[in-house]
């Protein structure tokens, strides 16, 4: 096979990857917001739609305009977190160097954390780190996004 | 690039057992409240194993997006008839499934938590105990449907799409 339709082929890809992250970082951005619109305009109503998606434990939320959110801190860190990692993929520098390799790594090193963080707050040896919770689940979203994104970018390469 | 032979025709692979196997993970998981405790994980877990079931039946690799709508769809079967079920029983024979664990759950919060949000717990405790089945609490768990299915199933299939790559392209 010549260089040439793979050029073509790698080219198409990388818009189409740039396509996913601005849809997925649009809708995970919008989502992030109108959690926090609910809060500031405590809609129980809208609150009630996330009872299934979260334990909605008030300890374990970030406290927005006096009241906790309608997701743990975890959970809302995932959110923007995939936001923020799909907006991150989309500069060329980044789609270039972000192989699928990568992002296994990264996916395997977010995962492993906060597992590991979960561990330690179920055994005791700390309790309720809710900012620590929120980047770590940051961290896991924009790891998600970097993993299904890389790979998206590497889907003809069998396996890779 | 791909030779033409080695991609496969995506209406020759319907999606009805991929729906039926994420369907009834989707099902058994929602049925009792567990996303307490596991959040949006039922609902991802539903969805990866129906993107999954697509992919190992057919041996295809799939694009993100056939993936994702396959998990949705998959979240949104069996969340959906785990919800019409629970509303049934209310309906039927006032009962509820998961709530007195529930309340006990919030209650044992209740007493652990500060006290500013002490109060807060009491009273969502008490609005559950009295919530009715009405016409707004059907509106409300249809959108929780779509919403949370789209969440979590989006998230699954993703997931499974990202992971099995090997075999043919579907398109």
């Amino acid at each position: 096979m010549n260089k040439y339709p793979d050029t073509i082929v790698d080219l198409a890809r990388i818009r189409e990857v740039r396509r996913y992250a601005m849809i997925g970082g649009a809708l995970a951005l919008a989502l992030s917001l109108a959690l926090i619109v609910i809060n500031l305009t405590h809609w129980e109503w809208g609150r009630g739609l996330f009872s299934h998606l979260c334990h909605q434990k008030s300890d374990r939320c970030l406290i927005v305009s006096g009241t906790s959110m309608a997701i743990c801190s975890r959970c809302f860190g995932i959110y923007l977190g995939i936001g923020v990692g799909c907006f991150a993929f989309i500069p060329q520098c980044v789609i270039g160097r972000i192989s699928g390799f990568l992002g296994w790594v990264f996916l395997t090193v977010a995962g492993v954390v906060n597992g590991g963080d979960f561990l330690m707050e179920y055994i005791g040896y700390y309790s309720n780190a809710l900012y620590a919770r929120g980047a770590l689940g940051l961290f896991l979203g924009a790891a998600i996004a970097f993993f299904i994104l890389s790979r998206v970018k590497n889907f003809y390469s069998e396996g890779k | 690039m791909t030779d033409d032979s080695e991609i496969v025709d995506l209406d020759a692979c319907p999606a009805k057992p991929a729906l039926i196997t994420g369907g009834i993970v989707a099902f058994a998981l929602t049925l009792f409240p567990m996303s307490y405790a596991l959040c949006c994980m039922p609902l991802a877990i539903g969805g990866f194993v129906a993107t999954s079931r697509y992919i190992f039946k057919y041996g295809v690799k799939l694009d993100l997006k056939y993936a994702m709508k396959i998990a949705i769809l998959a979240c949104l079967c069996g969340f959906g008839a785990s919800t019409l079920l629970y509303d049934l029983l209310w309906l039927g024979i006032d009962y509820r499934i998961g709530l007195d664990w529930y309340v006990n759950f919030l209650a044992d919060l209740a007493e652990s938590a500060p006290e500013s949000q002490r109060d807060q717990l009491l009273e969502s405790i008490e609005l559950l105990k009295e919530q009715s089945l009405g016409i707004g609490v059907v509106i409300q768990q249809v959108f929780t449907v779509i919403l949370t299915s789209g969440i979590g199933g989006a998230m699954g299939g993703a997931l499974a799409s990202s992971i099995f790559k090997k075999g043919k392209v579907a398109q």
